[in-house]
């Protein structure tokens, strides 16, 4: 069966990677980046390694990740994108030109990961038919509780260190996923 | 040949410049903000570029053939105290336009034209200039670039917090 593509911003790696530095233990952190990067097809754009500092991600978890140059389609011009470049970073641009050129070649079966919610807003009005493949490294995260790569307990510990750390995201956003993670089946 | 050519370019010219100011809802306050939406729509549509070929100039990307298109055709567009606008002739102009296009064409060039009003609109003219000088570069000759790189903070700081670009545009702002 294919691995799922996942296409993530900066912002996904930089969790892991520094957000999560005072809070999780580095062999723990690199663990998770490792099993997603083993389940999941993760793709990295380049303007995503060079914002993350990509010799930083641990070797074996590079090797197992893609470069979307050397998988996917180039980007061609998008009027609409083209004028979001304007409002957001070249590494979410990067991520959206792809994953929108991937969508355009009937592909529905992958992830993007977009943290901003800026970013996500211009998305979800300017992009919609990207709206159903959009989430966020928690959204991530909850999935990778539903598919039962990782146990609940393990996704929630993660998500409630998320919460604290300097990772940019709403209190109520992280403990809406635990809920839901908590309240899925099996 | 190359007159009629050169007409068939001024009417596209006048058209492009009537669909992109139809698509504001208010007059574009200022000719900096007009020549920098132009500049935009001409990023969305490169076929557009040769129309309209934009150098670094005073105040960023500069188009003489913009700036010409208005000058001469003062019964399709006004500038007044509310800023550029078009008149009634000016308006059917673009809805003739707009009926030859296909409507795929049509939609796109609209809804590129009204995103672009809706983003310059929430800016002023020193924000949006230091945006597109860092998106784009066209700052050589730039009488103003320097002053603004230098109330980057400022500029990068007002934006985020209007809630127009994300915090990773913002950092980018700041380098």
């Amino acid at each position: 069966m294919n691995k799922m593509i996942v296409i993530p911003d900066t912002s996904f790696f930089v969790c892991f990677i520094d957000d999560l530095a005072d809070f999780v233990p580095e062999n723990d952190r690199y663990q998770y980046l490792n099993v997603i990067s083993t389940v999941y097809q993760i793709t990295v754009t380049p303007e995503v390694r060079k914002e993350t500092s990509w010799n930083r991600v641990p070797e074996i978890i590079q090797t197992q990740c893609y470069y979307a140059e050397n998988i996917l389609s180039p980007p061609t011009i998008d009027p609409i994108i083209e004028q979001l470049r304007l409002l957001l970073g070249k590494g979410e641009i990067d991520v959206i030109s792809y994953s929108n050129m991937y969508k355009k070649e009937k592909n529905n079966d992958f992830k993007f990961v977009l943290d901003d919610g800026m970013a996500r807003k211009l998305v979800s009005e300017n992009l919609p038919i990207l709206v159903t493949n959009m989430v966020g490294t928690v959204g991530l995260l909850k999935i990778c509780a539903l598919e039962k790569i990782y146990d609940k307990v393990s996704i929630i510990n993660i998500l409630e260190n998320i919460k604290v750390s300097k990772f940019r995201i709403q209190d109520d956003m992280v403990c809406k996923i635990i809920i839901e993670i908590k309240e899925s089946g099996g | 040949m190359e007159s009629a050519s050169f007409e068939s370019e001024e009417k596209l010219r006048r058209e492009l410049i009537a669909i992109l100011l139809s698509a504001s809802k208010s007059p574009v306050p200022t000719r900096i903000k007009f020549q920098k939406e132009l500049f935009l729509l001409t990023r969305s549509f490169p076929k557009f570029e040769k129309l309209f070929p934009f150098t670094a100039y005073r105040f960023g990307p500069y188009s003489s053939n913009a700036e010409a298109i208005l000058e001469n055709n003062d019964e399709l567009f006004i500038e007044d105290k509310y800023g550029i606008h078009l008149t009634d002739s000016g308006k059917r102009l673009q809805e003739k336009a707009e009926s030859t296009m296909s409507p795929n064409n049509r939609e796109m060039l609209r809804k590129v034209s009204e995103m672009i009003s809706t983003i310059c609109q929430n800016m002023n003219d020193e924000e949006l200039m230091y945006l597109i000088y860092t998106t784009y570069g066209y700052e050589k000759h730039s009488d103003i670039y320097q002053h603004l790189y230098e109330k980057r903070e400022t500029i990068a700081k007002r934006l985020y917090n209007k809630g127009i670009i994300s915090y990773q545009k913002y950092q980018e702002l700041l380098e």
